[in-house]
């Protein structure tokens, strides 16, 4: 049996071994190797919410999907409202928003949309006091008709 | 020194390998597919939420379209010969570097999916590996080899850096939070936050987490014991036993975090994240067996 594979055997095992730990080292998060950092730092009830909400012209506000921010899946969408907001293009996502939500069904009685920042206290929220302790509404627009 | 030979180059059928590879590699095409839609929607993300990651890295700025697409084909393509053992020594890695490329590129704007990373790791794996030694387009015609550690060591390497990323994740919880991650209200609060961030996007969120909210006395428990799974995977290679087991509190882990938070881990979930574990090739054995009982009734 030649041995050239365990040679290789090991060098892939350590590569693969050290490729893994190695995250913890600079505690960095990455693709596919990671520190995993979600669900690890101490948490408060602070709830900081990144969203684009929608209102009918009666008032009431429906918080949009994220098919309507441009993605099927609802950490993309976070993210891309939060970096639309950190980055100055908030007002580009706000239109760009309503121009889906124009050709929607689901959302057919939306006539406005605010791209904007509510901060909750997450405990509460679920016992039913779902008011916000802070609001910055980053950007508006209209949905065109 | 033998000792630690068994445990780290064990002999193993060839069919074990071959049936992890037809299992990780019809998993990984069959997630492509799902997600193309995502792959490609990427290309209408404007170029300032571009965050390069993983292979993505070697970019300064995002592709054009074209090229996004040849990555899905490519991916797609040798995806289904890595699956196949069709010229494994070339389409192996093809596969396993083309998959690492292109989800690298989705996961950079702005939202890692850790969902992602352990596939492909075993694909690597399985890509530097003699993993069409059987059951295989390349094995085709050729009796199937006797049990090797050649096929083992890489069986183990699959388990092994499962278990790795789950230490990893539970070291990190340690090093930023410490054991007050256990004991304070933390798993609580991460829970409230992720659902409230899930139903201010307008999407579904967990009725039973949001529910438990109001039980604060659960979470304690519940993270003691999801931390414990975590720091002790490495442990799971020592001994299949208990290798299966580790694998079963893993499984369970993640269902209830998808009944707590509404995240679902697909890959841990349907259990392929955790087949290097489990003597799979009967699976194939048993298709197999009823493939020739059928011939032979016909």
């Amino acid at each position: 049996m030649s041995g050239a594979w365990r040679v290789w055997a090991g060098a892939v095992a350590l590569a693969m071994t050290g490729a893994i730990v190695w995250p913890i080292v600079p505690d960095e998060d990455g693709f596919p190797l990671s520190n995993y950092p979600m669900f690890s730092t101490p948490k408060t009830t602070t709830a900081k919410i990144y969203h684009v909400v929608g209102f009918t012209p009666e008032g009431a506000a429906y918080p949009l999907s994220p098919e309507m921010v441009g993605t099927d899946e609802i950490m993309q969408a976070y993210q891309t409202v939060k970096l639309a907001i950190r980055g100055g293009r908030a007002g580009a996502l706000c239109k760009e928003a309503a121009a889906r939500v124009r050709t929607s069904d689901a959302f057919g009685d939306v006539s406005r949309l605010q791209v904007r920042i509510d901060v909750f206290d997450s405990v509460r929220y679920w016992e039913g006091d779902r008011s916000t302790s802070r609001t910055r509404i980053v950007a508006k627009c209209e949905v065109p008709q | 020194m033998s000792a630690l030979r068994r445990i780290v180059c064990p002999a193993m059928p060839a069919e074990r390998l071959a049936m992890l590879r037809i299992l990780v590699g019809a998993y990984g095409v069959i997630y492509l597919l799902a997600r193309v839609g995502a792959l490609w929607g990427v290309t209408r993300y404007p170029a300032g939420q571009f965050k390069p990651v993983g292979l993505s890295m070697l970019l300064d700025a995002p592709m054009a379209p074209a090229w996004v697409a040849i990555g899905i084909v490519v991916a797609l393509l040798s995806g289904v010969a890595f699956t196949a053992g069709w010229r494994f020594r070339i389409t192996g890695p093809l596969y396993a570097a083309a998959m690492l490329w292109v989800l690298s590129y989705r996961n950079s704007w702005g939202m890692p999916f850790h969902t992602e990373n352990l596939l492909v790791l075993h694909t690597v794996v399985l890509a530097a590996g003699p993993s069409a030694a059987a059951w295989s387009l390349d094995a085709r015609g050729r009796p199937g080899p006797e049990p090797d550690a050649r096929f083992g060591w890489v069986v183990v390497l699959m388990c092994w850096a499962t278990a790795l990323t789950y230490f990893v994740a539970g070291w990190a919880k340690l090093a930023h939070s410490g054991f007050g991650w256990v004991t304070s209200d933390t798993l609580r609060n991460f829970i409230a936050y992720d659902n409230i961030r899930k139903a201010e996007l307008g999407a579904g969120y967990s009725t039973l987490g949001t529910w438990m909210v109001a039980h604060a006395w659960v979470f304690p428990p519940l993270a003691g014991i999801s931390l414990t799974v975590e720091l002790l995977a490495p442990l799971s290679i020592l001994h299949r036993r208990l290798g299966m087991l580790w694998a079963a509190a893993a499984w369970s882990f993640h269902v209830g975090v998808l009944a707590l938070m509404y995240i679902l881990f697909h890959y841990p979930i349907i259990g392929v994240a955790y087949a290097s574990y489990f003597p799979v090739e009967k699976i194939g054995q048993w298709v197999m067996g009823r493939v020739r009982q059928r011939e032979a009734s016909a």
